[in-house]
Parts: C-alpha cells; sequence; structure tokens
C-alpha cells in the first residue's frame, strides 16, 4: 500500500527521516518496500520563457527558439523543437543538458540539422504529471505553465513535489493497517509519540431528520453486518481543495467530483470504503440490502453491463439495484454535477461475500480490497462521522440531523486480564513490565499492571487481538526480536530423531540407484489425462479413475497420475530431444488411486518405483538388475515372469510377483509407444509398486555358517530347445542337489554350428560343499547324473 | 694344479667379461659347471689323489667352483636386473589417458537438500512424518486456524478436487495428523510436495516444502531461536546466524519471517541478498492455541514453535540454479551436476 510521508506527518510528529522512519516500520512488522522520493523523478528541469522564434531553414517541421531560462542557468539559450504548440512569451518546463525525465529519458546537447540545441520542453508527462496536479498536463504537447511561474525556478520546487512516498507491505491480520490513519498509529507508537487523530466533527441542520427521507432495510444480516446511512442536502458542486486532490492523486485516485472525492478521501485516511447515492435517483426513497433477483442487471460505474445472479448482494431502492455490496456502485444511482441531495454509506459485508463476488463478477476495486481483508465496525462510524466533516470543512452541502445505523455487529470494548509472566513464557525472556505497560499504552491499549497482573481493553479496531499470545507479540515487536536469545529446548524431554523403516528403505534404495549410474528424477504429479489411453489403462479400473481436478491450470495438467510411466517417458523423450545420448534415470514417487478406506475422499498414494533408460548400455538385462536390487536388503521371495503389459514388447518384457500378484513390470517399451512418445530404439522402462516391499523392510540379518570344507566345482553344458529358459534348468540344478549345492551360476551361451540351428547351449559351473565333511566324488556324481537325467526327462536336454 | 685352476679361474673372468646376454651366460654356466666342464673333470680326477692330499685339493678344487659361480652368477644377475627393467620400461603407459569409468549417477538436487536439512534436525531428536497429499480442506485450513472467509483459500491459490478435498499447500496438514495421534513430546519434520496455482521462474505449481514443528511443556520463542540458530550453522556454515522479523501465519502468534546470514557473500551484502546481507528462508512462530486446541492438545500445558521452508528456495539460492523451472525438466545434463 502507498502512503505518503507528509500525510503521516498530519498526524504524528515525526522526527525522524524516512528512510530511519522505514527501518523502525520494518522491525515491527511493516517491510516498506519501496521509498519512492517524489523530488527524484526528473532532474535539472526548470522555468523557461520563450523569448522568440526562427524557422529552421533546413526544414519544415523545426523551430529555433531562445529561452530565458534564468541567470543561474545562463540566461538566453537556444533551443530547437518540433513541438507546435509553443509561442513567444510562453513560460514552458525546460529540460537543460544533463537533465533526466520520467522514463528513462536523459538529455544531452544535440545538433538538429545543423543547429544545436541545448535542452528541450518538456509536456506534463515528461515530468510525470497529469491534469489532477496541473491543469493542462495531460495535454499531448509542450506543458505551458501559468503565469505564476516564475523564470529560472525549479519545476520540483514550481510543482512543489516534496513528498516521500512509502510502499508499504500490510500483513493479513492488520487490515486496520490498510488506511494512512492505521500506518500513523503504528509510526506514533513506534516513535512513542501522540496520534492526533483527524477531526470528525460537524453540526447539523435539525429542520430535517433523515428518517423522513429514506429508509434502509438490511434483508441479509448475515452478508451485511453494519449499515450506516447519513444525508446531505443543498449539494454545491465546489472545487476539491488541491490538498485533497494531490492525496488522492500520490495515491492513484483521479479528481471527479467532490462527493465522490471525500468518499475516495476517507477510504485512504481510514481503510473504510464509503459509497454515496443521489437521493433523486433512489426510487421509493428506500434502499434495501438483499441478494440480487435472477437475471437483474447493473450498470456500473466503470460503464460495464452486469448480468447479477442470486448469489450478489446489492444495494437496492425499490425497484431495482444501484450497486454491488463493497464492490461497485451503478450509474443509475451515481453522484453528479446535477445531484442535490446525497445518502452516503458506510458499512460492513462479510469478507468472504465480497470475495467471492468480486470473483464471480471479475471486478475489483478499492473497496472491495478493503472488504475482502475486512474493515471493523468502529471504523464504519468513524468514517461516516470523517465524511460529514469534510462536508462541513469544503462546504458542499448541508448535512441532514439523525442517522440510520443498523446490522448485527456492534463495537466491541473488549477487556483483557492476564497475569505478565503468562507473556514473558511465550516469548522465553523477562520483559520489564514497565517496558510491556508503555509499549501497550502506546498502541492504545490502555494497559495498567498491577501485582504482576496486567489489565488493558483491546482498541476496537484491532480484531485480530484475542489472547495474551495477542499481547506478546505486539510485546515483542516493540520490544525487538534482537531480545529473544536462542536456547535449545531448555525444558523438552529429550527425544530420539530418526528415520522409520520404510523411510530408510526408500533411502537406501534411492543411493543404490544412484551406485548403479542412475539419476533422480522429480516430475509433477500431476498430469494429462491422455496417458490413460496412450498406456492402455482402461482394463485397470483403479489406474484408470484418477483424481481430477476442479481448476487445473490446464488440460495437459489436470489428473493426479496414477502411473509414473507417463512422466518418465516424457523425460526420456526430452533428453533424447536434446541430443543426450543415453540416460538412465529413476524416479519414488506417489501414485494416487482412489480406494482409501479409512479416508473415502483421499487417495491410497502409493509409494512406486520408476526406471526409465536408453543408450548403448542400456538392454533388458541391465533393468533387469534394478530388480535385484529392489530387493536385495529385503526378505521377500518374488519372481520373474514373462509380461503381457501392453506398453511393453511381448517378448522382452517381465512381470515382477509377490505372493502371486504383479507389483510391477519391466522391459523394452513396446514399438508402438516409442513411435508415440518419440524414444530412442529399445528404450527400456520398469514400475514397481514399492508398498508390498515397504511392509517387509527393516530385514533382521542372521549369520549363516561358512563351510570348513573344500568345495568341489562341475562344469555342466546342456543342449537344449531354444524355447527353454535357463531358470528352469537352475531349477532343476537346485531341486536335485538339495543343500550340496553351494552356487550354480551360467558361464556360457552357446549357438552355432556344432549344434543344430534350433538348439543353444548353456553351460554352468556348480559348487558343491558341506556343512559336516568334504565331499567326496562318489556323491557329487550321484549328483550330477540325477542333474543329468532329470534336464533330459523334464527339458529333453543333451548333457554336451 | 693350482696353476691350472688359476688359469681356469682367469679363463671364466675373462670369457664372463665378454659374455653379452644371458644367453651367453648359461652358456657359460654349462662350461665351467655342467658335467664336462674342467671344475667337473678336477672333481672327478679327486679319486686318484692320495687320501692323503684330498682333503686339501678338494678344498681348492671347490673354491675354484665358488669362484667361478660367483663369477657367472653376478653376470647373471646383472643381466636380469638390465633385462627386467628393459621390460618395465617398454610397459610405460600415458598415465594421461582418460580413466576406465564407473559411472554412478546422482540424487536430485531437491533430494540432496531435503536430506541436509533432515539430517541438521534429525540430531536434534526430530522425527519424519509426511502425511496425505491429497487432503481434507479441514486439515489443511481449518485446523491451521484458517477459516473458510480467509482468502488464502482463494481457488486461485489452492488446488481443488471438491469443496472437501484439496491439493495440500503446504505440509502442515501432516503437523494436524501427528498431534491429533500423537501427545507431547513431539519434534517432526514435514517435508513433501505441496501445490499452488502459481506457475513463472520463481513459482512452480510443485514444489517441496520442509516443516518442523516442536510441543512440549514450556516452549518459548527462545527455543525456535535456538534450534533455527543451530540449523543456519548446521546447513549453512559456522558463522551463519539467524534474524527475526515480525511477520504474520493464521497458525502461529507470535509470528515471524526468518532471514539467515546470506550464504553467498557472508553477510557482506551482495546481489543475491539485493545487498542486504539477509536471505529470507522460513516462516515461523509459536503454535497459535487455537491449533493445538483443534488436535486435543491443552495449551494451557503445552506450547509449541512451527517453522517451514521451500527446499527449492534453498537449493537454487545454494547451487546458484536460476529458474525454478529447470528442477523439474530433468535434463541429465543438468542432474549430473548434482553428483
Amino acid at each position: 500500500m502507498k502512503v505518503s510521508y507528509n500525510w503521516l506527518c498530519e498526524y504524528v510528529d515525526i522526527d525522524v527521516t524516512p528512510e530511519i522512519l522505514a527501518d523502525k516500520l520494518l522491525n515491527v512488522g511493516f517491510e516498506v518496500e519501496e521509498i519512492i522520493y517524489q523530488n527524484k523523478a526528473f532532474s535539472k528541469v526548470v522555468i523557461g520563457e520563450i523569448t522568440s522564434i526562427t524557422k529552421h531553414e533546413n526544414s519544415d517541421k523545426l523551430q529555433i527558439c531562445q529561452v530565458n531560462v534564468g541567470s543561474v542557468h545562463g540566461d538566453i539559450i537556444q533551443i530547437v523543437t518540433a513541438a507546435t504548440n509553443v509561442f513567444e512569451g510562453a513560460l514552458v518546463p525546460v529540460a537543460l543538458v544533463g537533465a533526466d525525465l520520467v522514463g528513462d529519458i536523459h538529455i544531452e546537447k544535440a545538433k538538429l540539422r545543423g543547429e544545436v540545441s541545448f535542452g528541450m520542453f518538456c509536456s506534463g508527462q515528461e515530468v510525470g504529471i497529469t491534469d489532477a496536479d496541473y491543469p493542462g498536463a495531460s495535454f499531448d504537447g509542450i506543458l505551458i505553465l501559468k503565469d505564476d511561474a516564475k523564470i529560472g525556478v525549479d519545476m520540483i520546487d514550481y510543482l512543489n513535489l516534496t513528498d516521500v512516498i512509502f510502499d508499504i507491505s500490510i500483513t493479513a491480520n492488520r487490515p486496520d493497517c490498510q488506511s494512512v490513519l492505521g500506518v500513523a498509529r503504528e509510526v506514533a507508537a513506534v516513535l512513542s509519540k501522540e496520534i492526533k487523530e483527524p477531526k470528525y466533527t460537524y453540526s447539523c441542520d435539525d429542520s430535517l431528520n433523515i428518517n423522513t427521507l429514506v429508509k434502509v432495510n438490511i434483508e441479509d444480516n448475515t452478508n451485511c453486518l453494519k449499515y450506516l446511512s447519513r444525508i446531505v442536502t443543498d449539494i454545491k458542486m465546489v472545487e476539491t481543495p488541491a490538498w485533497m486532490k494531490k492525496r488522492l492523486r500520490d495515491s492513484n485516485h483521479n479528481s471527479h467530483n467532490i462527493f465522490v472525492d471525500i468518499t475516495n478521501y476517507v477510504l485512504l485516511e481510514l481503510g473504510q470504503p464509503m459509497h454515496a447515492f443521489d437521493m433523486a435517483l433512489v426510487e421509493g426513497n428506500e434502499i434495501n440490502i438483499r441478494s440480487a433477483k435472477k437475471d437483474e442487471v447493473l450498470k456500473l460505474l466503470n460503464a460495464d453491463d452486469l448480468k447479477l445472479s442470486i448469489d450478489t448482494l446489492v444495494i437496492a431502492d425499490s425497484v431495482k439495484p444501484m450497486a454491488v455490496a463493497g464492490i461497485m456502485g451503478g450509474l443509475n444511482s451515481g453522484v453528479f454535477e446535477t445531484t442535490k441531495t446525497v445518502a452516503f454509506e458506510s458499512a460492513k459485508f462479510a469478507r468472504d461475500k465480497v470475495r467471492k463476488t468480486s470473483k464471480a463478477i471479475g471486478v475489483r476495486s478499492d473497496a472491495s480490497a478493503r472488504f475482502e481483508k475486512g474493515v471493523d465496525v468502529y471504523t464504519v462510524e468513524k468514517a461516516m462521522d470523517r465524511a460529514l466533516h469534510l462536508v462541513e470543512l469544503t462546504g458542499c452541502g448541508r448535512i441532514i440531523s439523525g442517522e440510520i445505523n443498523l446490522g448485527t455487529e456492534e463495537i466491541k470494548s473488549t477487556s483483557l486480564t492476564v497475569p505478565v509472566v503468562k507473556i514473558n513464557n511465550v516469548l522465553g525472556i523477562d520483559v520489564p513490565t514497565d517496558t510491556i505497560n508503555t509499549i501497550l499504552n502506546n498502541l492504545g491499549f490502555n494497559s495498567t499492571i498491577e501485582n504482576g497482573i496486567l489489565n488493558c481493553t483491546i482498541p476496537s479496531f484491532r480484531d485480530d487481538v484475542h489472547d495474551y499470545t495477542d499481547l506478546a507479540e505486539e510485546v515483542i515487536r516493540f520490544y525487538g526480536y534482537d531480545h529473544i536469545q536462542g536456547t535449545l529446548l531448555t525444558h523438552a524431554s529429550v527425544t530420539n530423531g530418526g528415520f522409520t523403516k520404510p523411510q530408510t528403505y526408500i533411502n537406501e534404495l534411492k543411493n543404490r540407484m544412484v551406485e548403479n549410474g542412475y539419476y533422480e528424477a522429480i516430475t509433477y504429479s500431476f498430469t494429462s489425462p491422455k496417458y490413460l489411453k496412450l498406456l492402455s489403462m482402461e482394463n485397470n479400473a483403479q489406474k484408470n479413475n484418477p483424481f481430477k481436478l476442479l481448476n487445473p491450470l490446464g488440460e495437459e495438467l489436470s489428473v493426479m497420475r496414477t502411473t509414473l510411466i507417463h512422466s518418465m517417458f516424457q523425460v526420456m523423450s526430452n533428453n533424447s530431444k536434446k541430443n543426450n545420448p543415453s540416460a538412465s534415470i529413476f524416479e519414488i514417487a506417489k501414485i494416487y488411486l482412489k480406494g482409501n478406506t479409512v479416508n473415502p475422499d483421499l487417495a491410497l498414494e502409493k509409494e512406486t518405483l520408476c526406471v526409465g533408460e536408453y543408450g548403448s548400455k542400456s538392454d533388458f538385462f541391465t533393468i533387469k538388475n534394478v530388480v535385484e536390487a529392489v530387493f536385495e536388503t529385503i526378505d521377500l521371495d518374488y519372481s520373474i515372469v514373462r509380461s503381457s503389459s501392453e506398453h511393453l514388447h511381448p517378448g522382452r518384457s517381465a512381470d515382477v510377483m509377490v505372493n502371486n500378484e504383479i507389483i510391477g513390470s519391466f522391459g523394452e517399451v513396446h514399438p508402438d509407444l516409442i513411435n508415440e512418445y518419440e524414444l530412442p530404439k529399445r528404450s527400456l522402462i520398469l514400475e514397481i509398486d514399492l508398498e508390498p516391499i515397504l511392509l517387509q523392510c527393516g530385514r533382521i540379518i542372521k549369520f549363516k555358517p561358512i563351510s570348513k570344507y573344500p568345495a568341489i566345482e562341475r562344469d555342466l553344458a546342456f543342449v537344449l530347445d531354444d524355447q527353454i529358459q535357463m531358470k528352469q534348468v537352475i531349477d532343476i540344478i537346485k531341486e536335485e542337489s538339495s543343500d550340496m549345492l553351494y552356487s550354480v551360476s551360467l558361464f556360457d551361451i552357446y549357438k552355432g554350428d556344432q549344434i543344430p540351428s534350433n538348439k543353444k547351449s548353456l553351460a554352468f559351473t556348480c559348487k558343491f560343499s558341506s556343512l559336516e565333511k568334504t565331499l567326496v566324488d562318489v556323491e557329487i556324481e550321484s549328483i550330477v547324473s540325477n542333474i543329468i537325467c532329470q534336464v533330459e526327462n523334464k527339458l529333453g536336454g543333451k548333457l554336451r | 694344479m693350482q696353476e691350472q685352476i688359476n688359469k681356469l679361474v682367469a679363463d671364466c673372468k675373462k670369457q664372463v667379461a665378454e659374455a653379452n646376454d644371458l644367453k651367453k651366460i648359461s652358456e657359460l654356466k654349462a662350461k665351467f659347471l655342467g658335467k664336462s666342464s674342467p671344475v667337473n673333470d678336477l672333481m672327478k680326477g679327486l679319486k686318484d689323489v692320495a687320501p692323503a692330499d684330498k682333503p686339501a685339493f678338494g678344498k681348492v678344487i671347490n673354491e675354484c667352483r665358488v669362484a667361478i659361480s660367483e663369477l657367472i652368477t653376478s653376470k647373471e644377475v646383472e643381466f636380469k636386473n638390465l633385462e627386467r627393467s628393459r621390460k618395465l620400461q617398454s610397459e610405460t603407459i600415458d598415465i594421461s589417458l582418460p580413466s576406465t569409468k564407473i559411472e554412478i549417477g546422482a540424487l536430485h538436487p531437491i533430494t540432496k537438500v531435503k536430506n541436509e536439512i533432515i539430517k541438521a534436525f534429525m540430531g536434534l531428536g526430530f522425527n519424519v512424518a509426511e502425511g496425505y497429499e491429497i487432503e481434507a480442506d479441514y486439515h489443511c485450513f481449518q485446523a491451521l486456524n484458517i477459516p473458510k472467509d480467509h482468502p488464502a483459500r482463494d481457488m486461485q491459490d489452492t488446488f481443488y478436487f471438491s469443496e472437501n478435498t484439496v491439493l495440500r499447500p503446504h505440509t502442515s496438514p501432516a503437523q494436524i495428523r501427528t498431534m491429533e495421534v500423537q501427545k507431547p513430546p513431539i519434534k517432526i519434520l514435514c517435508p513433501g510436495r505441496v501445490y499452488r496455482a502459481d506457475d513463472d521462474a520463481t513459482h512452480s505449481p510443485i514444489f517441496h516444502q520442509i516443516e518442523g514443528l516442536v510441543v512440549d511443556k514450556n516452549i518459548t520463542l527462545c527455543d525456535l531461536k535456538g534450534i533455527l540458530d543451530e540449523f543456519a550453522r548446521i546447513m549453512f556454515s559456522s558463522e551463519s546466524i539467524t534474524r527475526f522479523r515480525p511477520s504474520h501465519f493464521p497458525f502461529t502468534e507470535p509470528s515471524v519471517e526468518v532471514d539467515v546470514t546470506c550464504m553467498v557473500c557472508g553477510g557482506k551484502g551482495c546481489r543475491i541478498c539485493k545487498g542486504t546481507g539477509w536471505i529470507e528462508i522460513l516462516g515461523s512462530g509459536v503454535v497459535n492455541r487455537n491449533v493445538l486446541s483443534n488436535c486435543g492438545i491443552d495449551p494451557d500445558v503445552y506450547s509449541g514453535f512451527a517453522f517451514g521452508m521451500g527446499i527449492e528456495r534453498i537449493a537454487m539460492i545454494k547451487y546458484g540454479i536460476p529458474d525454478i523451472r529447470m528442477l523439474y525438466e530433468n535434463d541429465v545434463r543438468f542432474l549430473k551436476q548434482f553428483r
């Protein structure tokens, strides 16, 4: 919010510089984001008089002017201009050589078609002013100054640009500071000065009473908590005083007429939005605060036609809506030059009602911004008095006696009684009693402390203060946070920190993936629903029914993913498009499924591992290694079986089974999807549900005895049909050798001339050992011959 | 006899000196020490010597053999050494050639920073609670003292699934769920994904937060300051300190913004900290009494503090990453830098 330093000075005797004040405000929670110095808007612009104008010989458009800029600046200087509205004797702003103007314009000596120019004439825009600041300043041409302009005077001084504007950020709990007076109260407290309240007094014409002129009726007491109405008649549309215009202008408000200006001024000064109705246009002399009727239409002051809905709260007369409550008035009842009698409105509307309506109709205003943050009923009444004081001060009308004051919310005057020790216990330090007392009194809390008990009254405009913790915040804000000295939980119980078993497992799995050369990716949790079709989720009722956002940033980010594969394909595709020749990537993240039985509105959020890779070093068996890494530290039996997943290559893919359920799949990406996602050829993908694994994690390691006796090795090679899988042979070897087998490993696969074309040879090294004794050849030979026999019987394999 | 031996030794000495490779040496070895060598002949001749002279003769012959053997062996060692060093020389490699890579991957920078933060607090006795991402409105807002009419609840900030179900905009609901089931002492960290409808160079609609909560008897603002000072020292540098500034959050009272010494310039003032020497990294405060009550914890008995920070922001400052969106592109050239 923008607040004028000079305006603040009206309520507080500020005896520090703007910079120091900004620092002090920061320390009490009001960050001054920018200090705008009006006198730094431009420089080296002085008032000059054009003494003569001659035509430029080499140009039709340029004129050569001799300008008197005063003795300090070199008396007469020559300026070449293309401006058409200059004349001999005109007083104009002259930017001298070296001047800086609004919009980053810098003035240097220049030669224009052979004639030297020692500066430039300025428009109002170039010195940052408009009609609101100076008559004629909005004109698109050189600003011609009034006769009171003195030659050689700096334009900064002439325009009285001496103010400093603070751009202050106000936190949501302090709607009372959305005004100059609100900030002034904090300034007074921070400087330990008295606050000088604005004047609220006025006198009324007792010959008439408001109740004879208008009736007000609140139909919706939930959303209209307070409604005040006062009437001013015999209106004289006087010129708005210059001081008021300047302050409105400094706060980006244009001047309209004295009544509109007074409502805007009170809004800025006290933070209370007000409205003024022309009583001649209020039909039936009644004001109703009610819901709009279906299809009612209102033309707003900004000239938009607004179709109202029954959710809109309006201010209406007996016939038509006149304003959208708390947001904007209508053209049909506004105050203009012809208005004779005005009904002022000062009210409190429910903040969420204003917020929702403002959003629904797409109209925001200074009023709606204030109401959304919340106004207090104390200020509702003060604002009305202040507006009427300004009416009397400017002499723009006659104030009718009596007020209409409706609504359920009353001005609060809450007192608090708290032991001082409670305040200090929140802070952890002992703030001296006198200091606490002074701080709270400076803030208007009317505090007294006796025998360690604090008694105070919460100011009516401080809706944010409820209990002693709020008082603690007020105290430490002003006492200073640098008094808080760090302690390491002096009084707290000792606790033992650490990860749970599943958290530990996931951390370790991530590290194992990194050790195996994989990079971790993090992708968005919401995605486009198109993946459901691409990845053929139709057959999986749970995965085909994702959580859908009501207000997504776009269709492509609109559903919560039920698989990580789609995101992983996009990451792989993007890497490939950026010419990264290989990529090995993993992500451990949640998928979101319906069917949470504990909290039916929420999701089953399942930790899932997804791996994608491509490049010369990646094949089915590198990604298969990931599955082994997943189970490495887990006591859980799993098996790898051929997969029928539709996103995978049917001959180069597998499912991971645990307890007869598929918990994941991996393998080469199906060629159709390679095309669809523009993936490199032979890309690989894996996805495993980690939940069954997390249930089992945290294995207890038990030592197994190591044999003292030498192991005996036997190499066995079998010629087998092509479609026989290695695992079938290994299973037989394990079964036949029972506890004698120490290890078995494949050391060769052969296909070629020495065996039939539809056959392959698999060669294994088997190591046999016993914990009890040295094995003898006879024992081994018996096992080996059983193995050979079973391989032949069950698999049709022949020893090579 | 002695003369014959002297000649033999001298002859051997000469021939050994003339030998120029190992082959020649092994020929000499056979010639002077082999079965048909002169020394052997002398030994064979010993049987014809008178028994009384045998010891003397034997001694002389043996001395001759030792002398010849030493001559040959020392030359042999010399040649072997020479040959070994020649072989080693020939095996010299270019040590500037690239190493054989065992390529490791890397954790995502967000995970790295998250782990560092967790590590800093875990030693102070914190556990990790993760909670739901798709959350109830009650746990995201109402329980945190953010009533239905609070401006922060506007649709433009929070993603909704229905009136009562949202994507959590902060990890605070995990604190609420913990307090609902666990009674003090509570010391938890809540890391995880959070969601807000914002998308530009400094805002991502998905980002990561880590929040902390301590609830016990007699917890004060000084304890918050102490814990965060300790965190700043562990996380950034031993010189780092924190600064409190008053602020407002509905779920804490008093509320503070926390700045730490700028980790880029060490507090001297630079472009990153806009010349102030401070970087704002945290929001925190004393847990609002209403929040404790909402979770069934008596605020007259217990008190606590909470803090929260954005992990991306810290990662971006720490690593100098200019645009938050780079963290979600997952380009391997980017990810490789965080090994």
